[in-house]
């Protein structure tokens, strides 16, 4: 298990240095000035010298491949350089974030999967039934619902019309509650779906026809001998949902104003910041790699039959 | 499932989505109209004011590399220069300088500051600080963006290339005495003074903190900084010496709240105190019962407009210029795409710049689209032109106030083709003079630094887009230049502003209705035309 976790490792540098090249490339050819962006235009005519001051400051007059160079070898040194427009240490920018980004995206999985899962085995265990035809039916609703106005509505509906919890910001648990919320919607409604897809194909397997007519209790038949086997699609979906909420919570993070690495990449995007673009999806990629295997290692915990060896 | 719990659980659903809609549309159980409150008559000392920043997080808090509103309405909190700008009226006024005096020839500038202001850390304030604060601007290993702002101060390139040890025009007479020669007449050097670039910051504290300094900044303003929590808030609290007495409030908590909706909802759940409205926001604003009289409305300094590539067919002929001028119905567009959130630009300055002109009224364009196809058909288009137009998305100035302007100029036989592009690439391409029209807003709060981008020297990235060119204008602008004398600069401003709009190299559009709401406990707050996030806060307060 030990070589497997390396062997992902290893293998993830290619991957990492792919994406920082294609991101290089990618801001290269976006039209628009670093430089122009961050100050403001009309400082920029009035002082047409402190521009190109500026350009000599942060390597702007170089070639494109010598500056991309530069960057993977000051990278390698751990060395991300420094934001254009902040001029803070990129690393640091992109760990101050880190924190509130791991909350919502732990609190979203964590209130989804608790959510989702458990309407996923009642609908896979009361096929056809009220309870399972209301679940599906908030499931699609769920999957089909605008993060931005199941956000808002929260907020109006929680914040300001019965004001129970604060519409925004961040600090406290009682801000981490409508956000996780909103983001963990749609998630909710996967799981549902999936969890009950996969418990109804193995609920009809002989197995399971065999644990019942050893006369085991129903809940030990469900929550042992199938769930443990249906767990695998839900596994996966857990796990990419997981990563894809580290950056991908930009929508929920502006409305509540959430300060995570999701809005910090926009931002930073918007500003033609390249060392802060690359800082934010070079933590992405990390977590989407680390996600992926932590899934991986998952899978082999909860059905033996997976080995790494 | 039977048909019947098909039926009933289909019902519950409905149930529960019918209740969550209704709940967000049925009106909220609103307070009665306030009654006029009696204004107390003395300001309280105390409070928490909650605002809002809506261009989002600073970029640094430190004074010689901010920019831009987001930074710059904190600093101003925290920092305090020789002089201010007051934009209500325009004008230049004292700040840590109690006065100073100009020498006849208008090089020399003689301060006299303050005594007894201290530093946030308790240190008192002298002229050694002041030369500190300009040089470190001007010092190329710091790389401002600000760096050429006091470039008009003698020795002042040298230092900046590097061949000198100290500006040699930044003279410390004693410790509250600073003489400052220029090496010519600049008549914007004060306006650079009371910039944020000319903020007075402790040497002591700048190295102490290094890089950190542009995250704990250390000032002499109405406020010490006490935290930044990156993309959540700014908080400061009232500092205690300050030399224009205590600010009224205890504590200021900045939000950082990009989206307008939250914002709103936010404001009606009282936990923001103040934000400025964007367009569709004030038309709920203005006739909500409870809102309405807590709104402060300003002309912003920014002139929206559509300039004409003044060297590019058709529009090398001022009549064809003109015509379109006249063509366009600005009052209805602004009714109906701004919803009333602007006023009409009759010339290039709005009324809040010191140099607007009342006079100015009588050269405007009204609309009258008799007289653009007769000044159509005398410029040789009796039948038009297509003409493309570089234009943003931007809501007030960009797409939809293009196609507002489309379906006028049609009338008069011209064909608008809008091309969609983002802002960087707009400048770029207007800078190169690679366009026939664009759509833009622009403005500078100093009234000569607001015309000179019609000067001919200033064509392209210096400003002058339009690639106008008017000998009389660039001959009274460069006198504006030299003028020593205030009021003379204003007299040369408007005179070469009547020959603008005389040849309009552009389509003269509206300028910006900065409104903020607030919440009727908040007292003392300003009608502010630079952004009314520059509000001066250590005079307001809270009168709960």
């Amino acid at each position: 298990m030990l070589q497997f976790i390396l062997r992902r490792l290893l293998g993830a540098i290619p991957v990492l240095l792919c994406i920082t090249l294609v991101v290089f490339l990618l801001m290269f050819v976006i039209p628009g000035d670093p430089i122009t962006a961050l100050i403001d235009p009309r400082a920029a005519e009035l002082n047409p010298d402190a521009v190109k001051l500026l350009r000599a400051k942060w390597g702007l007059d170089h070639p494109v491949h010598i500056r991309y160079w530069k960057f993977l070898c000051n990278a390698v040194r751990g060395d991300l350089g420094k934001s254009y427009r902040t001029n803070q240490q990129v690393l640091e920018a992109v760990l101050q974030r880190v924190p509130a980004t791991l909350q919502l995206a732990a609190a979203s999985v964590a209130w989804a999967t608790l959510v989702g899962v458990s309407a996923g085995i009642i609908s896979a265990v009361k096929q056809y039934s009220v309870i399972d035809f209301l679940f599906m039916l908030l499931a699609l609703i769920g999957v089909s619902m605008p993060v931005f106005w199941l956000g808002l509505m929260l907020m109006y509906l929680v914040g300001v019309r019965w004001p129970l919890l604060p519409p925004s910001g961040y600090g406290t648990w009682q801000h981490l509650v409508l956000p996780s919320i909103t983001l963990g919607s749609a998630m909710t409604a996967l799981l549902a779906r999936i969890t009950r897809s996969a418990m109804l194909n193995v609920i009809r397997l002989e197995y399971i026809t065999t644990a019942r007519s050893k006369g085991l209790a129903e809940r030990t038949v469900v929550y042992k001998h199938a769930l443990r086997n249906a767990l695998i699609p839900v596994v996966t979906v857990i796990g990419l949902q997981m990563a894809g909420l580290m950056g991908g919570a930009v929508i929920t993070e502006s409305v509540f104003g959430w300060p995570g690495v999701g809005r910090l990449t926009v931002d930073a995007i918007a500003w033609r910041d390249m060392p802060l673009v690359q800082g934010c999806v070079l933590f992405l990629a990390c977590a989407f790699v680390v996600v992926s295997l932590m899934v991986d290692v998952v899978y082999a915990l909860i059905d033996p039959r997976v080995r790494y060896d | 499932m039977g048909a019947l719990q098909y039926r009933w659980a289909a019902s519950s659903v409905w149930f529960l989505l019918v209740l969550m809609v209704a709940a967000s549309c049925a009106p909220r159980p609103q307070a009665e109209p306030p009654a006029a409150e009696p204004e107390p008559e003395e300001p309280r000392y105390g409070g928490v004011l909650t605002r809002a920043c809506i261009y989002g997080d600073p970029e640094t808090l430190d004074p010689i590399y901010a920019t831009r509103v987001a930074a710059v309405m904190h600093i101003m909190q925290i920092f305090d220069g020789l002089v201010v700008f007051n934009a209500e009226k325009g004008v230049i006024e004292p700040e840590l300088a109690e006065r100073w005096e100009v020498s006849a020839d208008g090089l020399v500038y003689t301060f006299y500051l303050r005594q007894g202001v201290k530093f946030h850390n308790g240190r008192e304030v002298t002229a050694e600080d002041v030369k500190y604060s300009l040089e470190r601007v001007m010092d190329p290993d710091n790389a401002s963006p600000h760096i050429y702002s006091f470039k008009s101060i003698k020795g002042a390139e040298a230092f900046i290339a590097g061949e000198a040890e100290e500006v040699a025009g930044i003279q410390v007479v004693d410790d509250y005495t600073l003489r400052i020669q220029l090496a010519e007449v600049d008549v914007t050097f004060l306006w650079e003074l009371a910039d944020v670039a000319g903020c007075i910051v402790p040497k002591e504290e700048v190295e102490r903190l290094g890089d950190r300094f542009a995250e704990q900044p250390v000032g002499c303003g109405p406020f010490k900084f006490e935290r930044w929590v990156r993309d959540s808030e700014v908080v400061y609290v009232a500092f205690e010496d300050y030399y224009h007495g205590r600010p009224y409030l205890d504590q200021i908590v900045a939000r950082i709240i990009k989206e307008p909706a939250t914002r709103e909802l936010e404001f009606e759940a009282g936990r923001l105190d103040m934000f400025v409205l964007t367009d569709p926001q004030y038309v709920k604003f203005k006739e909500h019962p409870e809102y309405r009289d807590y709104l402060i409305e300003v002309p912003e300094l920014f002139t929206r407009h559509i300039g004409f590539n003044c060297q590019r067919e058709p529009f090398t002929d001022i009549r064809v210029r003109q015509a379109i001028n006249y063509a366009i119905d600005r009052e209805a567009i602004i009714e109906t795409v701004l919803h009333g959130k602007a006023y009409p630009a009759l010339g290039w300055y709005p009324p809040t710049n010191a140099a607007y002109n009342p006079e100015i009224e009588k050269y405007a364009y009204p609309y009258d689209p008799d007289k653009a196809a007769e000044l159509l058909a005398e410029a040789g288009h009796p039948q038009g032109f297509t003409a493309s137009i570089l234009t943003t998305s931007h809501p007030a100035w960009g797409l939809p106030a293009v196609e507002a302007v489309m379906g006028y100029l049609a009338e008069v036989g011209i064909t608008l083709k809008p091309e969609l592009v983002e802002g960087g690439v707009l400048r770029d391409q207007a800078n190169e003079g690679n366009y026939d029209m664009y759509i833009w807003s622009y403005g500078v709060s100093h009234p000569l630094l607001g015309l000179m981008s019609f000067h001919s020297m200033n064509w392209g990235p210096p400003g002058n887009r339009v690639f106008y060119k008017n000998d009389q204008v660039d001959a009274l602008l460069d006198q504006a230049r030299r003028a020593v004398d205030w009021d003379e600069m204003i007299r040369l401003c408007r005179e070469a502003e009547v020959i603008i709009v005389q040849e309009a190299p552009v389509w003269f559009y509206n300028y910006n209705k900065a409104v903020m709401a607030y919440q009727p406990w908040v007292r003392g707050l300003k009608p502010i035309p630079t952004d009314m996030d520059y509000q001066p806060l250590h005079r307001v307060w809270i009168s709960k």
